[in-house]
């Protein structure tokens, strides 16, 4: 694994979801949807994939706009990503509220062998794919046999 | 609506085994309702909204665009969404709409006439 994650909140997110699933289970249908065991993760969830050539972190960002979402590696080789999001509305009665609101901020120790000068990102149906390259000179080479 | 009322699912098709339910937000206006469901990635085109027999229902897959990638670290993204809503007589079935935008389905349940609010003016002399 080269890329660390660093979320100081997984752990607690972790030990809610056990509990949310226990709870599940004594209360039945109470509290689980319909359709399905399990709920979707918190907004920010992860998956990073790799090639021959880099990275791509996908990272769930629904209902964030392109502008409330920032980008920067430090001088640590650390990849940050920082967003916000804003509620629709404020003035209503709501019947049920399980999306979370606010600030969300992530970082990303990168590897040695990524280019810091090739890291894009796309914003795409509310998933934010950050494309990280990695050096040519270490990328992994196939040798024709002649 | 809606109390949301959670019922279970009376068959499931394989391959949705691995679906799971969007985070929602239920907003009461005074003639409508408002649902929100969080499903990022997925695209406008593959969502399926129905509402039958009392019931509205929301199923959609996530487009993966990197499936030839090797996944390293973390696998919290769903292969796709669905969920389902007890929709009461309160709503104008025939005036159901849905927008997607951002990641973030939008439905809009109208009330009927009948069950709406009612502003009251207070006149001063």
């Amino acid at each position: 694994m080269l890329i660390k994650w660093n979320d100081p909140w997984t752990a607690l997110q972790s030990e809610m979801h056990s509990l949310r699933d226990e709870m599940q289970q004594v209360f039945g249908g109470l509290l689980s949807s319909s359709g399905s065991r399990r709920h979707a993760d918190d907004i920010s969830a992860v998956r990073i994939l790799e090639d021959q050539t880099g990275y791509i972190i996908e990272m769930a960002m629904p209902g964030i706009a392109k502008d409330a979402i920032d980008l920067e590696v430090d001088t640590d080789n650390q990849l940050i990503i920082k967003a916000h999001r804003k509620r629709e509305s404020e003035d209503v009665i709501l019947h049920r509220h399980e999306r979370a609101f606010g600030d969300i901020c992530h970082g990303f120790d990168l590897p040695n062998d990524v280019d810091r000068e090739q890291i894009d990102a796309e914003l795409r149906d509310g998933l934010l794919h950050v494309s990280v390259s990695k050096r040519p000179e270490l990328q992994h080479r196939s040798i024709e046999v002649n | 609506m809606t109390k949301s009322k959670e019922t279970t699912t009376k068959t499931q098709p394989s391959d949705r085994a691995n679906y799971v339910s969007p985070r929602v937000d239920i907003l009461e206006l005074y003639t409508e309702f408002h649902l929100f469901a969080d499903m990022p990635g997925v695209q406008k085109h593959t969502v399926e909204l129905t509402c039958a027999n009392g019931e509205l229902s929301i199923s959609a897959p996530v487009a993966f665009i990197h499936n030839s990638k090797r996944v390293v670290l973390g696998n919290s993204l769903p292969e796709g969404y669905r969920r389902l809503f007890t929709v009461d007589d309160t709503v104008e079935i025939e005036k159901i709409a849905a927008e997607m935008n951002n990641g973030v389905l939008k439905v809009t349940l109208p009330k009927k006439e009948s069950a709406q609010s009612r502003r009251i003016a207070i006149s001063v002399n």
